[in-house]
């Protein structure tokens, strides 16, 4: 009775990062965790692999045998929207299904009328080609419990309907039953290389050796030893996300990418019959910095002309400081034709509103005027940096002011430029179209300078002067320039 | 001009700098202090005083740069004490130095590295001889007014800190007092030190708020009429080494520029300043920068007046030291040649005057007692450096090396010319435990405060410097990988400079970040970074050593470590005896031992020096595990050198040098030796200098007597040239002398060829040359373990195993080599191997007996290598002794017998099946591991518990003897396949890193048809295209080689050699560093039977990593 399949998507985090370039799949390219400890190569391509290149090795070593090879980071990121789109792809398919792994989905088929073979080698095929619309090419195997589907995914090429179970296991390499590297190590050191061999060890004879793992191992190879799914509804969130290896300085190459996105989601809200009714677009900056605009869609759609015009009307109004080192584009679905918003909206219904609003803001000022001002932690003067509007009660207490000491200073932003004459190196007059006279009293120069091993290395020389006229205040001097930074009150 | 005019009469009315901390502040200052020295001189400075963080680490070396530029240096320090407050102080007296010495030693030694602070309890009891500063901003005092302030502001009171942002308040009434007699702080100081020996501190960095504190400072020295004392607060020379402290501030912080925010510097305004400067700074109070110049002149204590003293050797009575020494001089004369020879009298007579006029008995004493320790404690040692060119040494048993044999140059070893510095005897002893036996001895004698490792200053290199300052410049860190990556295995002095090396990493010159990091990596390079302990330079001292230096805790448990480094200690003229380390020390020891107790002993003072054997074998450059002349270069030498006799071992060991080899020496000779030049001499009047190395100057010795002989070197003027040899760490030291060489060579006639040739050839030397008394040591050691090699082979593999590692070979290409000389090597075995490797005769390795036991009189040839229980990986030592002691205890009969008593870890039993030490009760190692990985019941151990405890563990219960009884095949019958020939060995390999079957190649030689094998090379024609393949056990990138890199192969019948141009290694770089087998093709070279392949092509050879020997690269 073939009650179960499983979708697996071998190489998954590569496939994941692929995904966006389908076409590099041909090229010698291999992927590193740098999370890791380690970072070695976890998962490559064929010509990677035909080039000598195998997981475990180090980057350099992997270079040494393939000099073109390409080497790419992990982003769980995009395995997380990899795995968005092959759960919702598979929810399209049968309402029961389990997040078993990453790249691994399983699907109860009762009830949904698959009799005979045939018929479930169509509808397997169908899954394939639907993931392979969206980039990630899969691998299906059905049969009576949830482990065997999966045993049968991985050898599956691409679909396998396991019919006599025993035969099947018995070829089947130990490592596919993913046993702790400790059990792997002596099944390794014993020389056991495929089910068949292990079985031929004995159950006993093994559970006296490996412990409750081995015994729990090969209770998944029973084709009576099923269990219930987990089941989960996929989220409904549709993100595109990818982190550029060269920064992006043009809107060129931003929009192909982006029609890239808006395509994937349009067809990953196709399978599963939604369209979008907002789009989210994030860009982040070679500064750290995120520029993020969210769109409403006035009539939901999955029109991938439509979608990407709206993007790229704006986009065409935006310039970014810096270069675009990272690109989310998420879609809020919603069914067709059920959801339309009205002409006017009221506002501030809610904190959660207020936040968005606040982003439209942002967006529109920039994100360098919206925020609470905070003292940057510098020696540069009048140093600030916005930090975003917090809405959590407990965090808004009273902020940390610093004591009050001698005289207020009154700033002029930005400082006045000044002519300040000086008698060696003391200033003797000044003039500026706030301050003027001559300098009866100074205190000076203090000296600060920072930045140094950036562009934005800065030096200035400060004086507290009064004037004839009583009025106190203070100058600077940048390079040749001075300024009148502030009176005192 | 007396010291008060001289430090008036520079620059304006006179300043001296009094609080300066230098890089040996380690990462607090970014200043060398030569170079705060030389700024003060170049700034009219008539002194400085340094004063370093909770050390006088850099002390000496302002001393010394002070002396040459003129510039009185003062010593002082830095003290943290125990509430995070530091004290800065300075040295008044001899009295104060001692005090401040005792102080920091104190502090440190009862603290964790880098952690110590003083008490203020424990500070009045040192306080004699010294004079307090108030301090900076991290002083008691600031610290404590800021305390204060901040109190009072809560009650209105204004808050007092430095680098506040408010303004001065224009004509405003001063806050009354900062309260002098109510500072805590300042009373606590006054009467720690009086009123004669505290200053307030006034610093002024052009920062807000400082004219605030130092208001308060002014208002508080009046009430409390104490001086006041201007300074700067020095951390760095010049104003541009500002960004080098705020990187050190990075690293001291584990943060990096962009998160530092204001624990970087406001400004660069902490640098050496002219009287003029100060005086500008301070024109409100001229009195506290006066006070700096009457302070200066009452500082009287010099580096020069350390009162260090050697410790006297307690003679018996009725003797001096001088006595005592020409006794056992003459005794031990007599010992060694039977009786005392003219020869030996006139030179004993010439030494041992010369010995006491310079007041150094006891020193030589000490050394032989020492020595005599070792003996007694049978521990091998045997003085080499320029101790063996005395004849004293060598009849005290110092040394081995008879310098009258060899005619070496007593002058290179003591004259009368050292005035400041001590004869140098280096002790070479067998490492690891025997050297640390000896070492603790010293420290037994002379008492933990008596006796010090001296230092090894740890300074930021080409790796350390990029990777600290990257991290520092926020730069990502697989940039900062890849820039380390591209180093590989060591610097390469002649391919990527920084900016190519920058570009490859991925950091282009256009980053904005790339100039700061280019610039920064050179600027930190050099300066300290933290103390080490040197390997093996031990400085001791009559009385207390605490005295002279400061001492800490070194990282190693047990050690104490001086604050200043040999160069250091030489310079200040403090005795030194450097007790180093040889791992073929205790190789020859322990040969020596195994042939003894094999009953066919080696003396090894009674070598026969003509052995055929030994030199064939050297000619052959078959010399793999032979001290000094087993390397590639060594190995590309001795075919061409063709050692006949024991001299020729010592060229070979002084030749393959950086000094001769970029002097352009060593060809010259070796051609000359060959008779395809002429034999030449610079002069006729140095003919019989240079005569025994064919008119080729070879040695540090031969040196100085040119310069005595050519340009009329007096004794002290050699040794100055000798010092200059010797001191890697000053090339102006080595320019000086150089230039006074020239000038008597020009004076003296010599043409300008001539000079420049000798000139060239001394450069050369400063780059690492041998004496010749160093080399005649170490040939000692080559011989010696090449006749070992040749006539006590197993027993030479057994304690070359046992003492890994060490060489420049790995266990696995050790027992291959040992293989090939016909050794037998037996596997690792529960019941018959030790810890450590051993000797077994086929008859004994049948008998059962006790581990370690060995038999005497058994045949030669029938002596194999048994692995021992050390080899492998993963099992701890404590396991392997267990095992061991049980086995000894009662053999072993089964695996279970074993698993009972012993209890191992379930890895350890794995590793142990794995390498096959179980084959004794199992059919083949997979059946092992079957069994290995039982399960033991919880009944079975509480049984065995049981009998244990009733004291029946040995005797056999019935069901217990029936399953020792049981038939092997009825208990060890596994249902595993045996493991075939491969993958036995890779399972050695993942073990043992080594195999006692065959080599990896010769798994693989049947897909190389058209590869040639290491031992067919010599009859390949040269000049013909070959192909050669094997596991990389060496790369090289020799200094002195121009970027040539060396490959070494290593093969199932030897070792093959190719040679890659800068250009293939450029293009080939990640192959070549990273592939463990490579196949290579090119031209076949043979000159002289040196065979090299001349590499065209280089590919990977598709084998498995997992069986692949360690490499040795990039030394």
């Amino acid at each position: 009775m073939d009650t179960f399949a499983a979708i697996f998507v071998p190489d998954f985090a590569l496939q994941a990062v692929l995904r966006q370039e389908a076409e590099s799949c041909s090229k010698s390219i291999a992927l590193v965790d740098p999370s890791l400890p380690k970072p070695n190569i976890i998962q490559l391509t064929s010509p990677a692999r035909a080039q000598g290149v195998i997981e475990g090795l180090t980057a350099s070593q992997a270079m040494a045998r393939s000099a073109e090879l390409r080497i790419l980071s992990r982003s769980l990121a995009q395995e997380q929207a990899a795995m968005d789109i092959l759960l919702q792809t598979a929810y399209a398919f049968s309402p029961s299904i389990e997040n078993s792994a990453p790249g691994v989905c399983t699907l109860e088929l009762k009830g949904l009328g698959l009799d005979g073979e045939s018929a479930l080698q169509d509808w397997a095929a169908q899954i394939v080609a639907a993931l392979e619309t969206l980039s990630l090419r899969v691998r299906i195997g059905v049969a009576s419990t949830p482990s065997l589907a999966l045993l049968a995914a991985k050898a599956a090429r691409p679909t396998l309907i396991v019919r006599d179970v025993d035969a099947f296991v018995s070829a089947l390499p130990v490592d596919v039953l993913e046993p702790s590297p400790s059990i792997l190590d002596i099944l390794e050191r014993w020389g056991v290389q495929t089910i068949g061999e292990l079985l031929n060890l004995g159950r006993t004879e093994l559970a006296d050796r490996l412990g409750p793992e081995i015994v729990s191992l090969l209770r998944r190879l029973s084709p009576h030893a099923s269990r219930p799914l987990k089941l989960v509804a996929p989220r409904q969130t549709f993100a595109e996300q990818v982190e550029f290896e060269v920064e992006i300085e043009t809107a060129e190459p931003l929009l192909f990418v982006l029609r890239r996105f808006v395509e994937q989601l349009a067809r990953r809200l196709d399978v599963i019959h939604l369209v979008v009714a907002q789009l989210h677009l994030q860009l982040k900056l070679g500064s750290g910095a995120v520029y993020e605009h969210h769109f409403r869609i006035p009539a939901p759609t999955a029109d991938v002309n439509t979608l990407f015009r709206t993007l790229q009307t704006h986009l065409e109004s935006v310039r970014t400081e810096t270069a675009i080192v990272g690109l989310t584009l998420e879609a809020t679905p919603c069914l067709p034709q059920t959801h339309q918003f009205g002409l006017f909206e009221t506002t501030l219904r809610d904190p959660n509103q207020f936040a968005e609003t606040l982003a439209c803001l942002t967006a529109l000022c920039g994100s360098d005027r919206v925020g609470t001002p905070v003292v940057a932690s510098t020696h540069r003067p009048d140093v600030f940096s916005l930090r975003s509007p917090q809405f959590d009660a407990q965090a808004s207490g009273a902020a940390h002011v610093d004591a009050a000491i001698g005289l207020a200073l009154r700033r002029f932003r930005p400082a006045i430029p000044a002519t300040v004459e000086f008698r060696g190196e003391r200033p003797a007059l000044l003039r500026s179209s706030s301050v003027n006279g001559a300098v009866v009293e100074v205190r000076g120069p203090y000296r600060s300078s920072g930045d140094w091993w950036d562009r934005q290395v800065w030096t200035r020389e400060e004086w507290d002067v009064q004037t004839a006229d009583g009025t106190l205040c203070r100058i600077f001097r940048t390079g040749t320039e001075c300024f009148v930074e502030g009176v005192y009150d | 001009m007396t010291e008060a005019q001289r430090l008036k009469g520079r620059g304006h009315g006179g300043y001296v700098e009094l609080h300066a901390r230098s890089a040996f502040s380690f990462l607090r200052g970014a200043s060398t202090p030569e170079q705060l020295a030389e700024k003060a001189a170049a700034l009219g400075l008539p002194a400085v005083a340094l004063c370093d963080r909770n050390g006088v680490y850099g002390a000496p070396r302002l001393f010394g740069r002070a002396q040459e530029t003129g510039v009185k240096a003062i010593v002082g320090a830095e003290i943290v004490m125990e509430d995070q407050t530091v004290l800065p102080v300075l040295v008044e007296s001899r009295v104060g130095y001692q005090n401040l010495c005792q102080l920091l030693t104190r502090a440190h030694l009862r603290s964790e590295k880098g952690k110590a602070t003083v008490g203020w309890d424990e500070l009045p009891e040192f306080a004699k001889g010294l004079v307090a500063l108030t301090g900076d901003e991290e002083g008691p005092l600031l610290k404590d007014l800021a305390k204060t302030a901040s109190l009072e502001s809560g009650n209105g009171t204004r808050l007092l800190q430095r680098g506040g942002t408010s303004p001065i308040a224009f004509g405003s009434s001063r806050r009354p007092a900062a309260k002098g007699g109510q500072v805590r702080a300042l009373e606590r100081l006054l009467h720690i030190f009086g009123r004669d020996h505290l200053f307030v501190e006034v610093q002024r960095h052009h920062l807000r708020g400082e004219d605030r504190t130092h208001r308060d400072l002014v208002e508080l020295a009046e009430q409390s009429h104490l001086p006041l004392l201007a300074t700067n607060g020095v951390l760095y020379a010049s104003e541009m080494e500002r960004p080098i402290l705020d990187v050190f501030t990075c690293i001291r912080n584990h943060t990096h520029l962009d998160a530092a925010g204001k624990l970087l510097a406001q400004n660069s305004e902490r640098y050496l300043k002219t009287s003029a400067q100060m005086s500008e700074l301070f024109f409100d109070c001229p009195e506290a920068i006066e006070n700096t110049v009457r302070l200066a002149q009452r500082l009287e204590f010099s580096m020069e007046n350390l009162g260090y003293e050697f410790p006297e050797y307690p003679v018996p009575p009725g003797h001096s030291m001088d006595t005592f020494l020409r006794e056992q001089a003459y005794a031990g004369a007599r010992q060694r040649y039977g009786y005392v020879p003219e020869k030996v009298r006139l030179q004993l007579e010439k030494e041992l005057p010369l010995i006491a006029k310079l007041k150094v008995s006891g020193y030589f004493l000490i050394v032989w007692d020492i020595v005599q320790f070792c003996r007694q404690q049978n521990i091998m040692a045997q003085g080499r450096g320029s101790a063996a060119n005395s004849t004293v040494c060598f009849c005290l048993g110092i040394t081995a090396v008879d310098p009258l044999r060899f005619n070496t140059l007593f002058e290179r070893f003591l004259t009368e010319g050292r005035k400041s510095s001590w004869p140098d005897i280096d002790i070479d002893l067998p490492s690891g435990g025997r050297r640390e036996r000896v070492i603790q001895e010293i420290y037994q004698r002379y008492g933990r405060h008596g006796a010090a490792m001296t230092a090894n200053v740890i300074t930021f290199r080409g790796r350390s410097a990029s990777r600290e300052v990257g991290k520092a410049l926020n730069l990502a860190g697989d940039v900062l990988n890849r820039f380390s990556n591209l180093y590989a295995n060591g610097d390469f002095p002649h391919t990527l400079d920084l900016a190519a090396q920058m570009e490859k990493a991925g950091l282009p010159k256009e980053h904005p970040r790339a100039p700061a990091f280019a610039v920064l990596c050179s600027a930190i390079r050099g300066l300290p970074r933290h103390l080490g302990q040197h390997s093996g330079g031990m400085i001791i001292c009559q009385g207390k050593l605490d005295s002279v230096m400061p001492l800490e805790n070194a990282s190693m448990p047990g050690r104490v470590v001086a604050q200043w480094d040999k160069d250091d200690c030489e310079d200040l003229g403090i005795i030194k005896v450097d007790f180093l380390g040889l791992g073929m020390m205790s190789v020859l020891q322990d040969t020596v031992e195994l042939t003894g107790r094999l009953g066919r002993p080696v003396d090894l003072a009674h070598l026969p020096q003509d052995d055929a054997k030994t030199f064939e074998m050297m000619q052959a450059a078959d010399t793999v595990g032979v001290f000094q002349i087993e390397s590639r270069a060594q190995m590309a030498t001795l075919p061409r050198m063709k050692p006949k006799c024991f001299y020729d071992v010592v060229i070979e060991v002084a030749i393959i040098r950086p000094g001769p080899i970029q002097g352009h020496l060593m060809h010259p000779y070796l051609e000359r030796r060959a008779g395809k030049q002429p034999v030449r001499y610079y002069h006729d009047s140095v003919k019989p200098v240079l005569e025994r190395t064919l008119g080729v100057p070879l040695f540090q010795e031969q040196m100085l007597e040119i310069a005595m002989v050519m340009a009329n070197f007096s004794g002290a003027e050699a040794e100055e040239l000798r010092r200059a040899l010797s001191f890697h760490r000053s090339q102006e030291r080595m320019q000086k002398v150089e230039k006074k060489l020239r000038a008597a060579l020009e004076r003296n006639g010599h043409g300008p060829e001539v000079v420049e040739q000798i000139i060239q050839a001394i450069g050369s030397f400063a780059l690492y040359g041998f004496p010749e008394s160093h080399a005649i040591s170490f040939a000692h050691l080559a011989y010696a373990s090449a006749y070992l090699k040749a006539h006590r082979a197993p027993e030479f593999y057994a304690s070359l195993l046992n003492n890994q590692p060490m060489g420049f070979y790995s266990s696995a290409s050790l027992v291959k080599d040992g293989q090939r000389h016909g050794v037998k090597f037996l596997p690792v075995c529960v019941r018959e191997s030790d810890w450590d490797c051993a000797i077994e005769s086929a008859h004994v390795a049948q008998a059962s007996r006790p581990a370690g036991a060995l038999s005497s009189g058994a045949a030669r040839e029938s002596l194999h290598v048994r692995l021992g229980l050390r080899v492998i990986r993963g099992l701890s030592r404590t396991s392997a002794e267990q095992l061991l002691a049980e086995q000894r205890r009662e053999p072993f009969t089964s695996i279970d017998d074993c698993k009972r008593r012993v209890r191992l870890n379930r890895d350890e039993w794995r590793v142990l099946a794995e390498v096959g030490a179980f084959n004794c009760f199992a059919a083949h190692r997979r059946d092992a591991l079957w069994l290995v990985e039982k399960e033991w019941r919880q009944g079975d151990l509480f049984e065995y518990s049981e009998l244990a405890r009733a004291g029946k563990a040995s005797e056999s219960t019935p069901a217990d003897s029936e399953l020792r009884e049981a038939p092997l095949d009825a208990r060890t019958a596994s249902p595993l396949p045996a493991m075939n020939y491969a993958e036995r060995i890779r399972a050695d390999y993942r073990a043992m890193q080594l195999t006692t079957g065959k080599h990896p190649m010769a798994l693989l030689r049947s897909q190389l048809k058209d590869v040639w094998r290491a031992a067919d090379l010599p009859k390949a024609e040269s000049g013909s295209w070959i192909r050669i393949a094997g596991n990389v056990i060496c790369r090289q990138r020799p200094g002195t080689a121009k970027g040539f890199v060396f490959i070494s192969l290593e093969d199932e019948t030897g070792i093959s050699n190719a040679i890659v141009t800068p250009p293939m290694f450029e293009a080939n770089r990640l192959l070549i560093t990273e592939e463990s087998f490579l196949v290579i093709e090119g031209t076949l070279q043979n000159v002289d039977n040196v065979i090299h392949v001349k590499a065209a092509r280089i590919e990977r050879l598709k084998a498995d990593p997992r069986v692949a020997t360690a490499s040795y690269d990039f030394h």
